[in-house]
């Protein structure tokens, strides 16, 4: 296949940035400073209040499955006794920690993760604090959970208040234990620091995000997703804050020139819903270029960020983070949400990739896109796949479904003029 | 491969044509040959153009030349032993229609081994190709099932063309290749199961949609007693059953048509009635419509670019073997 993709310099800084922050963590960790394991969209920024050095467990998942060793990890868990059908990022995390035979470090990407000190649970995922349970008596350790009501759809602005007052004072609470953990008096001023570092991370990401609205786009959605490892690394860190201005400013460059993602035309702006199959990334961006197409869009990059946060009202403004998420509200609000970003990208068609074993996000996805469909017409494909686990993905039906879609595409000639004259 | 499908290998009337056309050399760009048929257009021997559909499936290949009507048509096994022999289904063709290599303007090539075949000029998937040959033999069709050896689709069609489609993802259940293990355990061909399974009681009920669990479960229905007719039944709703949800997915509307081998198989179109509640529409060869299809395509792209005086590219085509590995 004809190569046709025009790499980001930043993409080459990525892995000295995020190296960088797991070589400091494991320093930390020897130097006997307390780490701990975060989970979802966890406070990370109130572990920086107590000098406590974090990890994000599901981004874990992410740079394993892009090392391309998830799929062995997996089967590590399931050689414990974990059934195949649980969520493969969760099977990927037992099989690097705790798996048989267990992985030697120098398979797992940054020699693994250091042993902690603490676990933190503020959950995506209904079920996820069961092996955290799970994990804090393996391990010995203490489990820090914080609840997070779903936002339905349903509910009134007198129900979220309470909701965002129980979340705030479920945050102080937190406090209140790292103080007697640590034996140290918590930093507010520390914390207002790393919520402002944050907030300018959150504006920076969100407009790198926003500016694959323009055509060209100097991005491929696709490669956002791996853009975001700093965000995750560095969550209320200053260093963030400089990846994302030095990304920013790489694509305002090609924004300024006119310079796209691909190489040659544009021809097709894809929506793509979900996460990425992360072992299959740099494949997916080769093979939707091969036909002049460039997936723009996605509502998850959003899920990471939130320009709202307020160094004036960390508490506050970290609770309306955790609960206004894309992640956390109802299916009408995510259907409105797609929607938009739909309407806002110039998209031509719709892949929705459904992964095998997140609960989470194929719920609704069904939903989603038939309304989708209804409002704006577009053609669509779903392609079956997985974030971590290469057993659930064949690449032969994904490059079919793919190859039929933009056909279709292709076809209907969505954008005048660049339609195929074959008749198909 | 069963005794049936090997006897798909052959037939078709050969027909009359008229003199064919040949491409012209006329230059050359970036490697590629730049051939040219327009001198023929002006002439508009139209019915000299002779296309090739070639549609490599996962257990058949099958070849269709044509100019305005089918020259010949020629159905050739896949299988692990023969997947290189693509380029000996062509050669058997050219034979059956008196023609040669050099006769056949334009190669159109679909199916899961479309990728790599050298004498092909372009590849479209098998959907778009089974799409356009259904609605060149039925023109009312909505709705196209399609059972193939190794997986099932479903295609919606709006005007003709390919509005939406659905594919079974990772797994045999509802696939050519399920019925065959099954037809292999029970030692049945496909003919006796359709034969078997209309003398029925009931349908006793297949619950794995795994094609190695359900082959187990078969066999421990036969140890418990249950009769070979009534499993043959449930097993040919089961395998509906599995399609008939794909097909759900996009909204099935009259009028439907099943095709692929599976097509072939009397006792699955029955089960297939009794879950739509009507008949459905079968082509009188669903093995074929894939690569009719695709010489229809074929045919109308060359066309269309003569039309508007355009020049079609052509690499130097080769008849050599299917490499799928290289």
């Amino acid at each position: 296949m004809e190569t046709k993709i025009r790499p980001l310099k930043m993409t080459e800084k990525l892995m000295g940035f995020v190296g960088k922050y797991w070589q400091d963590l494991w320093e930390n960790h020897r130097a006997g400073k307390l780490v701990a394991w975060c989970s979802g969209v966890s406070p990370h920024e109130i572990l920086k209040g107590f000098g406590i050095s974090s990890v994000y467990l599901e981004g874990y998942g992410g740079f394993c499955s892009v090392a391309g060793i998830s799929t062995d990890l997996c089967n590590r868990a399931e050689a414990l006794g974990y059934s195949p059908d649980l969520c493969s990022l969760i099977r990927n995390f037992i099989g690097a920690t705790r798996g048989t035979p267990a992985p030697g470090p120098e398979m797992l990407p940054f020699g693994g993760l250091p042993k902690p000190d603490l676990l933190v649970c503020m959950p995506y995922c209904p079920g996820i604090y069961k092996i955290w349970e799970r994990y804090s008596r393996y391990l010995g350790v203490p489990l820090v959970v914080i609840e997070r009501p779903r936002l339905h759809d349903a509910l009134g602005k007198e129900e979220i208040n309470r909701i965002m007052r129980d979340t705030i004072s479920e945050l102080q609470e937190m406090i209140t234990f790292l103080e007697a953990f640590t034996g140290r008096r918590f930093d507010y001023d520390r914390l207002s620091q790393s919520i402002a570092y944050e907030q300018e991370a959150s504006k920076l990401w969100w407009d790198v995000v926003g500016m694959c609205r323009n055509i060209p786009a100097p991005m491929s959605i696709l490669d956002a997703f791996s853009h975001l490892f700093p965000f995750h690394c560095y969550r209320g860190e200053p260093e963030a804050v400089t990846y994302y201005r030095e990304l920013k400013s790489e694509l305002d460059e090609r924004v300024a020139n006119n310079i796209g993602s691909t190489i040659g035309l544009e021809k097709y702006r894809l929506y793509w819903d979900n996460l990425p199959i992360f072992f299959r990334i740099p494949e997916h961006i080769q093979k939707f270029a091969s036909y002049g197409a460039v997936p723009v869009a996605a509502t998850f990059p959003f899920y990471f960020g939130f320009p709202e946060l307020d160094p004036e009202r960390p508490l506050e403004s970290f609770a309306k983070y955790s609960l206004f998420t894309p992640a956390n509200v109802g299916l009408q609000a995510r259907i409105d949400f797609t929607t938009k970003v739909v309407g806002d990208y110039s998209i031509d068609g719709l892949v929705m990739q459904r992964s095998r074993t997140c609960l989470v996000v194929n719920m609704g996805q069904d939903d989603i896109l038939k309304e989708l469909t209804k409002k704006t017409g577009l053609p669509s494909v779903v392609i079956e796949g997985d974030v971590c686990d290469s057993r659930f993905y064949s690449d032969s039906e994904v490059n079919s479904k793919i190859d039929t879609f933009m056909e279709i595409l292709a076809r209907q000639g969505q954008r005048k003029g660049q339609g195929d004259d074959c008749g198909l | 491969m069963t005794k049936e499908m090997e006897a798909e290998f052959s037939q078709n009337e050969i027909k009359t044509f008229a003199k064919p056309v040949r491409f012209v050399k006329e230059a050359s760009l970036d490697g590629a040959e730049i051939h040219s048929i327009t001198g023929y257009l002006k002439e508009k021997k139209e019915m000299d153009l002779i296309v090739a559909g070639v549609d490599i499936g996962s257990t058949m290949t099958k070849i269709v030349l044509m100019n305005t009507n089918i020259i010949t048509s020629v159905i050739g096994p896949t299988g692990a032993e023969h997947r290189q022999l693509a380029n000996k289904v062509m050669e058997q063709a050219l034979v059956q229609a008196g023609l040669s290599f050099e006769d056949v303007a334009y190669v159109l090539a679909t199916g899961y081994g479309r990728i790599n075949v050298p004498f092909a000029d372009r590849q479209v998937t098998e959907i778009t190709c089974h799409a356009r040959g259904i609605q060149s033999l039925f023109p009312t069709a909505r709705t196209i099932i399609e059972i193939g050896g190794q997986d099932s689709k479903a295609i919606k069609l709006e005007g003709g063309k390919v509005l939406n489609f659905a594919m079974n993802d990772q797994c045999a259940a509802g696939t050519g290749r399920f019925l065959e293990v099954i037809a292999d355990a029970l030692e049945l061909s496909l003919s006796e199961m359709s034969q078997i399974s209309r003398k029925a009681k009931k349908k006793e009920e297949i619950s794995n949609i795994c094609t190695v669990f359900a082959e187990q479960e078969i066999i421990s229905r036969l140890s418990e007693g249950v009769v070979v007719e009534d499993i043959v039944a449930g097993l040919f709703a089961a395998i509906s059953r599995q399609v008939f949800k794909l097909a759900e997915r996009l909204k099935i509307e009259k009028d439907v048509v099943i095709t692929g081998g599976g097509a072939k198989s009397t006792g699955l179109i029955k089960a297939f009635e009794d879950k739509l509640g009507f008949t459905p529409l079968v082509p009188e060869e669903p093995l074929l419509t894939g690569a009719m299809g695709a010489a229809i395509l074929g045919r109308e792209q060359v066309l269309k670019s003569l039309e508007k005086g355009k020049l079609i590219r052509r690499r130097e085509q080769r008849l050599e073997k299917v490499t799928f590995y290289e």
